[in-house]
């Protein structure tokens, strides 16, 4: 299964490379857009990360440290693509993203246990194989884990 | 707490490229801080010179390191280049990480001696890939395929040690 793994700005990237580690080695394939995407203002997709993201099945955002535009664009482009996916965010994000986004999940550090029920609640709501859900699944929870350490890391 | 990050010397950073496995390291660190030396030294070939500035247009965790105490570096090697070797990069290593509180990632056992006398944390290539295997991002049989590719590179590796813990987990030595 083909994941793309949207994150928010270049300091959230180490996350996302995390979670393509744990996907790799578990059988999934799973595209982290390169750094320099997040750099500077994009003003179109990247054409590589278009071109991995028609392709993907399941898409996951990771939006921790900032917003780039590169990200905004990816996860509209997944939205217009009709794909399976899923926004995790801290809240200091939520704002920004609850306007076009519904299928985002708000990671608050001090209250955890709701993010793992907003996952599970996402994934109801998502008309997807059983296959694209246990894989969201497994990487939204993992992402939860790491965006929680990742917050205990920037304190 | 601090966000956990290392420095790296030239060696393993050729190591851990050859076998593909850079970005691998934002599990172990949250920032790899590349000294000056070491790109210097990299960037005396074309081929270390396009890997190294394509990791760092691809991968935000390395970064690139400038800031260190000069002076400190050229008197430790003063005292090395005495003894007619050329180091700097395994110098800047260690006091960059000295200041920056971080570990030190390198090979060379003079390298790994000076770092251990500071006090600082030091681990080298081999120690990376056993945590790998450890942390199941590696299989056994891979680790084995990625050490006997390194030995077939010519990299210098703690041999002995390495076929020890192929045994123990049920591997052939090399």
């Amino acid at each position: 299964m083909k994941v793309f793994i949207s994150y928010g700005a270049a300091a959230d990237q180490v996350t996302a490379l995390r979670l393509q580690a744990l996907g790799v080695v578990n059988g999934l394939t799973v595209y982290v857009p390169p750094a320099h995407t997040r750099q500077g203002v994009e003003v179109l997709l990247d054409p590589e990360s278009a071109q991995k993201l028609s392709e993907a099945e399941v898409v996951l955002g990771v939006v921790g440290a900032g917003l780039a535009e590169a990200c905004r664009q990816e996860l509209n482009a997944a939205m217009a693509l009709r794909k399976n996916m899923i926004i995790m965010s801290y809240p200091a994000f939520a704002y920004q993203l609850q306007q076009y986004f519904t299928n985002l999940v708000v990671i608050d550090p001090a209250n955890p246990d709701e993010a793992e029920v907003g996952i599970v609640g996402r994934l109801k709501a998502i008309n997807a194989q059983q296959n694209a859900k246990k894989a969201l699944l497994a990487l939204g929870t993992l992402a939860l884990g790491l965006l929680l350490f990742a917050s205990v890391d920037r304190d | 707490m601090r966000p956990s990050r290392c420095t790296i010397d030239s060696s393993c950073l050729i190591a851990l490229d050859h076998l593909d496995l850079l970005p691998r390291l934002s599990f172990l660190f949250s920032i790899v801080l590349v000294p000056k030396a070491v790109r210097e030294e990299l960037f005396k070939r074309r081929i270390t010179k396009d890997r190294l500035q394509s990791l760092f247009e691809d991968n935000a965790f390395f970064q690139r390191c400038d800031g260190y105490e000069k002076g400190t570096v050229d008197f430790l090697l003063a005292e090395r280049t005495r003894e007619g070797a050329q180091d700097r990069g395994e110098v800047e290593a260690v006091v960059q990480a000295s200041q920056f509180g971080a570990t030190v990632i390198v090979d060379d056992p003079w390298g790994r001696e000076l770092a251990e006398g500071n006090d600082l944390e030091v681990h080298g290539t081999w120690w990376i890939l056993q945590r790998f295997h450890e942390l199941a991002l590696f299989s056994s049989t891979t680790l084995r395929d990625s050490l006997a590719s390194l030995q077939l590179r010519g990299i210098r590796l703690p041999w002995a040690a390495v076929n020890e813990f192929l045994m123990q987990i049920g591997q052939r030595p090399l």
